[in-house]
């Protein structure tokens, strides 16, 4: 089984995603009423997200099997065609002929909280199967 | 297959499945991403059992329903992750039982 990137590493990576988009919202509401040196208004931005991995997602059920065929047989087999996806900042985009708007910004700082919070309860559900794993060994 | 190696195979499903709808949840506000969920895959052949887990595709509904999906997987995964961790620990105390008895 592809252990590479776990749930912990996933949830983490969302994590540090929604961190960033925060900072983001953060900076447009800062600057919402900001001119730039040049005399123009501060142009606010959002920051764009990639998955990092680039899973097919034509992978079929007799593709799976196919994949569990030979010597492992006994154990449930993956390639990384299915491998689960992490996410990762990919940059910024700037919104040239938008003012910062204070409360739709206010709004995706909420969205992005309970994105966060999400990724959070993703977390701490890794986190209880691996201590249940453990107390297997507990009688 | 033992029954036991039935229920670790099982937990390492559940496993991977955490990992795929975490994903899920992360991936949530990215452009382009579709919600993934997996199912298992059991095939009988003539060295017995084999597993895979077979990757689909979700409707959630846009971002939100992304999130909503994922949790509510999440939560039923945990619940079956804890019921096959008890069936385990209930195996394993019956092994341990017999051992006894038969030093006895």
């Amino acid at each position: 089984m592809s252990e590479s990137i776990s749930a912990f590493d996933i949830a983490a990576s969302g994590m540090a995603a929604q961190r960033t988009q925060m900072d983001v919202i953060a900076a447009n509401l800062a600057n919402a009423d900001v001119r730039r040196s040049d005399g123009t208004p501060y142009r606010p931005q959002t920051a764009v997200f990639e998955s990092t991995s680039a899973p097919d997602s034509s992978a079929s059920f007799a593709d799976a099997l196919e994949v569990a065929s030979g010597d492992s047989f006994e154990q449930i087999s993956f390639d990384d065609t299915t491998a689960p996806a992490g996410v990762r900042f990919a940059g910024l985009v700037e919104h040239p002929d938008e003012p910062a708007d204070p409360i739709s910004q206010m709004i995706a700082l909420v969205s992005t909280g309970r994105a966060y919070d999400a990724d959070v309860s993703a977390l701490q559900a890794a986190k209880q199967m691996d201590v249940e794993a453990i107390d297997i060994g507990q009688g | 297959m033992e029954p036991l190696a039935l229920i670790e195979q099982a937990m390492r499903f559940a496993r991977y499945r955490a990992a795929v709808l975490a994903g899920d949840a992360a991936n949530a506000g990215t452009p382009g991403f579709v919600p993934r969920d997996v199912e298992p895959a059991a095939q009988t052949t003539e060295r017995g059992l084999r597993f895979a887990a077979a990757m689909r595709e979700v409707d959630a509904g846009g971002p939100t329903g992304a999130i909503e999906y994922a949790m509510g997987g999440i939560a039923k995964n945990s619940v079956w992750y804890k019921a096959l961790t008890e069936q385990a620990r209930a195996m394993l105390r019956e092994f341990r039982t017999v051992a006894e008895e038969t030093r006895r």
